[in-house]
């Protein structure tokens, strides 16, 4: 049944997936193989936004987000914070919105709390919904002293609205910025114009790139 | 004059379908019908339209009765939106900070389309429960709609039949859709070899790096 629908039926299917079930049904059989490889959004998005593919995956994050999202993310210019204009270099992960690095440094938005630390019970409704994501934050080496950081992994929850802290007094101002910059990966700005497609990794001038 | 009723029924090969009557708003929303009645406007001896894309009965009484029930979205949409932003709060970005009118109704519209869009793309209960049926009739749905050209109607199938693919093992999804596995085993080792971590099995977010 799946595999005798029309390629275009197919194709718009597998863009309201998430990346995980797409990889997934990479490895049902060779026509799926193919549909996949036929949709221009998992095209660009594993050619030019691998990183933040593999980003997604790993950090439990991948199952939240359709391939629609990946290649809206890709495909948006500027950060996505308002009256902000600036070329978005990444993209924050819990939201798999574009942000520059300005903002990623100083809106609230972007702060994170130890999911530990958040109180679940008010936090609940919305987590089932599924406005709560809670990302798996992966270690990396960052410092030569190797015991400043803990092997294991955190669980964090990106400071959105939906999310309320155990200690009301502290506030989301009162969050620590220390996961922030774990939290997003550069992303290029995807140009398709016809069948040209260009990726930008910082801001271009038209003119000069001609 | 564009008639208030419309008759319709299936053509096949062999034998006339039953004939069903609908309103002309309902089939309206049917890219082909629309087609077809504008075609069909001057000559008042077409009595009944017929429809050759190999449709059972019962999978068009049941087209039918999603598109009695949804007829007036698109109209009930728009004011809901169009209420919504009636209050200036709700409104992104808030307008009057140094914009000028024309940008500000640009902004707004392309609001409301974005909202009205989301608004038509949210299954209702009674989606749901339109769905909860073999998956078999799902795909006669889907394809069926896709003939008639009915572009929500896909949406809501395509994600329902994608809601049954997320979280399923290669597996799980061969046997939900009798897919044959047509990779030889070498293939298959390949696969698990180079892309075998993509896989649900391999659940590298909670032990592997603990």
């Amino acid at each position: 049944m799946l595999e005798s629908l029309p390629l275009e039926l197919l194709c718009d299917m597998f863009t309201s997936l998430d990346i995980g079930s797409i990889l997934n049904l990479r490895h049902v059989s060779r026509r799926l193989r193919e549909a996949a490889g036929a949709v221009p959004a998992y095209v660009f998005a594993t050619e030019h936004g691998l990183d933040a593919v593999l980003a997604l995956f790993w950090s439990g994050l991948g199952p939240h987000f359709t391939l629609h999202d990946l290649d809206n993310a890709l495909r948006t210019e500027n950060c996505a914070v308002p009256r902000c204009d600036r070329f978005g270099h990444f993209v924050f992960l819990p939201t798999l919105k574009r942000v520059c690095f300005g903002c990623l440094g100083h809106q609230r938005e972007f702060s994170f709390l130890l999911l530990g630390r958040v109180d679940i019970a008010e936090s609940h409704s919305s987590e089932k919904s599924g406005l709560v994501h809670v990302m798996h934050t992966l270690p990396g080496f960052y410092s030569e002293d190797k015991t400043a950081y803990h092997k294991q992994r955190h669980h964090i929850v990106a400071g959105l609205d939906s999310v309320k802290p155990r200690d009301p007094d502290q506030g989301h101002y009162g969050w620590p910025c220390r996961f922030r910059y774990l939290a997003a990966i550069a992303l290029p700005f995807l140009e398709c114009s016809g069948s040209q497609v260009r990726s930008h990794h910082t801001v271009f001038c038209n003119r000069c790139s001609g | 004059m564009a008639p208030t009723h419309i008759r319709v029924k299936n053509v096949d090969d062999d034998r006339d379908g039953k004939v069903f009557t609908i309103t002309y708003q309902d089939a309206m929303q049917s890219g082909i019908l629309k087609d077809l009645i504008s075609d069909f406007e001057d000559a008042s001896f077409v009595d009944t339209i017929p429809l050759t894309g190999n449709i059972s009965d019962h999978t068009l009484s049941r087209i039918i009765s999603w598109l009695m029930i949804h007829s007036g979205d698109v109209a009930r949409a728009t004011e809901q939106v169009k209420e919504f932003l009636g209050n200036p709060q709700n409104r992104q970005p808030p307008t009057g900070l140094g914009m000028d009118e024309d940008a500000v109704n640009k902004a707004l519209s392309s609001q409301e389309r974005t909202l009205v869009a989301e608004k038509l793309k949210t299954l209702t209960p009674w989606d749901v429960q339109f769905f909860e049926v073999p998956t078999d009739e799902v795909f006669d749905i889907l394809i069926a709609a896709n003939y008639l050209d009915i572009q929500r109607l896909v949406n809501i199938a395509s994600q329902t039949v994608a809601n049954m693919i997320k979280g399923k093992t290669t597996e799980q999804i061969r046997d939900l859709f009798g897919i044959v596995n047509d990779f030889t085993p070498e293939e298959e080792d390949e696969l698990r070899r180079t892309e075998g971590w993509a896989l649900p099995h391999c659940d590298w977010t909670s032990e592997q790096w603990q």
